[in-house]
C-alpha cells in the first residue's frame, strides 16, 4: 500500500513515499502504545469513578460535577503517569485531555514508579470520542485526535499529531489496554532546531507501516 | 548446561563429606591454576537498547552486537592455615562491539575492549582434605579497560573490581581441577580451572 505523502510534508522536511524502516519508528510506537493509552486509561478510570458519584479525592479533583456534564473539568491528582492531566467534557461522549508536564515512558497509568522519575517535558492534547463499550468494567473503544510535543536531552525534540485520527479497539478480556489501532500519525524530530527526521506511521489494526525522510 | 552446575556442585559437596580427613603433612600449601570464566548473560553486553524511549539513543551512533571471549586467568594461592588461603589472579578478556549509525543504517566502526582484572583473593575452606576442598571466598582489585576503535581515539578506564566465590569445589592431589560459582563485577557466573599443587 502506498500512502500519499502530501499530508505529512512540513516545511523543510521531505522524503520517500514508500514504506520503509525509520530509526525513530520504535520511539514513535511508544507514543501510540504508551502515551495515548495512558491518557485513555485515565479517562476511563475517571468515568468509572464518575459512575460511583464524584466527590474529589486523592485521585481526582472533580469540582463536584459529573464528568458527563458538558463543560465539566476534572484533574488527575493521584500518583499516576499522567498526574495533572485535565479532562474536560466538550460534548456528549467527547472529552478533551490536556497535560503539560514530565512524562516518563517507562511508566504506565497502572504502574507508576515514583515521583522522581527522570521524564521529559511532554505536552499533549487529545480529543477522545467514546465509541462502543467493550466490557462491563468500563472499557471502551475510542476515536482519538491528538497533537503534542516533547523536549529531550542533547537538543532533541519532537512534535507529533494524528492525521486525522486513530481508532483504538479492544477485546472484552483486555481491560487495561487496546488490541488494535487504526489510522495515521506523524512525528517531526529536530535537534537544536535542525531537522532530523519525520515519520509517518500508518496503523492497520495489529500491524504498522512507516515512511518518512529528512 | 549452567543449570546443571549447581546440582553438580552440591553433589560434589555431599560426596566430600564421606572422605576421611588428610593428615597435615599430606596437604600441599601452594597452588597455581589456569582457569576460564564463563561470562554471565547480560553483564557484559554494552549494547545500547534500540527501543530506548529517548530520541538521543534512537538517532545518535551507538554500540551494539557486543561479543566477548571467556575470562582467561592465571591464579596463585597459598595456604596460610589448613583452612585459609590467599592469592592473586590476572584475568583477561576481549570485547568487540559494532558502532552503528542509525540514520545511515550502517556499522561505521568496531570497538575493541581489552579488559584486565588484577585481583587479590582470600578463600576459606569449609573442608580441606587431601584431594578435596570445599570453599568460599572474596576477591578485590583493579579493572583496567582499554577501548580502541579503528580510525578514532582510544580510551583507558581504570576501575574497582570485586568478586565473591559463593561456592567452589576443588578435586585432585598434584593436578587439581576446580569449579566455582562466582558473583561480582568480573562479569562471570562460573569458573573452572586446572592447576598444579606444590
Amino acid at each position: 500500500m502506498l500512502t500519499v505523502l502530501a499530508s505529512c510534508s512540513k516545511g523543510m522536511f521531505s522524503g520517500s513515499e514508500e514504506y520503509t524502516t525509520r530509526p525513530g519508528e520504535g520511539y514513535m510506537m511508544i507514543l501510540s502504545q504508551k502515551l495515548l493509552p495512558d491518557y485513555l486509561l485515565a479517562l476511563e478510570s475517571a468515568l468509572v469513578y464518575d459512575g460511583y458519584g464524584y466527590p474529589s479525592n486523592a485521585d481526582y479533583q472533580t469540582g463536584d460535577v459529573s464528568l458527563s456534564t458538558q463543560g465539566a473539568v476534572w484533574t488527575v491528582n493521584g500518583k499516576k503517569a499522567v498526574k495533572g492531566m485535565r479532562i474536560t467534557c466538550i460534548d456528549n461522549g467527547v472529552w478533551k485531555l490536556e497535560r503539560d508536564g514530565e512524562y516518563f515512558f517507562y511508566d504506565s497509568y497502572y504502574n507508576y514508579r515514583s515521583q522522581e522519575n527522570d521524564g521529559y517535558p511532554t505536552q499533549c492534547t487529545v480529543i477522545a470520542t467514546q465509541l462502543e463499550s467493550v466490557n462491563s468494567a468500563g472499557h471502551y473503544n475510542w476515536k482519538v485526535t491528538f497533537t503534542g510535543s516533547r523536549t529531550e536531552r542533547e537538543g532533541y525534540a519532537c512534535t507529533f499529531k494524528s492525521e486525522p485520527d486513530l481508532t483504538y479497539t479492544s477485546t472484552a478480556d483486555l481491560s487495561q489496554s487496546w488490541s488494535g489501532c487504526d489510522g495515521s500519525a506523524t512525528m517531526y524530530i529536530t535537534k537544536n532546531g535542525d531537522k532530523v527526521e519525520f515519520i509517518r506511521m500508518d496503523y492497520f489494526g495489529t500491524s504498522t507501516r512507516y515512511f518518512g525522510g529528512m | 548446561m549452567r543449570k546443571l552446575l549447581i546440582p553438580l556442585l552440591l553433589a560434589a559437596v555431599a560426596s566430600v563429606y564421606s572422605i576421611p580427613e588428610a593428615s597435615a603433612q599430606d596437604l600441599r600449601r601452594d597452588e597455581l591454576f589456569f582457569s576460564m570464566g564463563i561470562p554471565s548473560d547480560g553483564i557484559l553486553t554494552d549494547d545500547e537498547y534500540m527501543w530506548n524511549p529517548d530520541l538521543y539513543y534512537n538517532y545518535e551512533p551507538r554500540f551494539q552486537n557486543t561479543l566477548f571471549t571467556a575470562l582467561w586467568a592465571v591464579e596463585y594461592h597459598h595456604f596460610f592455615t589448613d583452612r585459609f588461603k590467599v592469592g592473586a589472579s590476572v584475568n583477561y578478556h576481549l570485547l568487540t562491539s559494532d558502532y552503528y549509525h542509525p540514520v545511515q543504517d550502517q556499522v561505521i566502526g568496531t570497538r575493541y575492549s581489552n579488559i584486565v582484572y588484577l585481583l587479590a583473593h582470600a578463600k576459606y575452606c569449609y573442608i580441606h582434605k587431601e584431594k578435596w576442598q570445599l570453599y568460599s571466598g572474596v576477591g578485590a582489585g583493579a579493572i583496567l579497560r582499554l577501548d580502541t576503535m579503528k580510525g578514532t581515539s582510544a580510551s583507558f578506564k581504570p576501575g574497582f573490581g570485586y568478586e565473591v566465590v559463593m561456592l567452589g569445589v576443588e578435586y585432585g592431589k598434584k593436578v587439581p581441577v576446580y569449579l566455582e560459582a562466582v558473583g561480582g563485577n568480573t562479569a562471570i557466573s562460573y569458573r573452572f580451572g586446572i592447576g598444579y599443587r606444590f
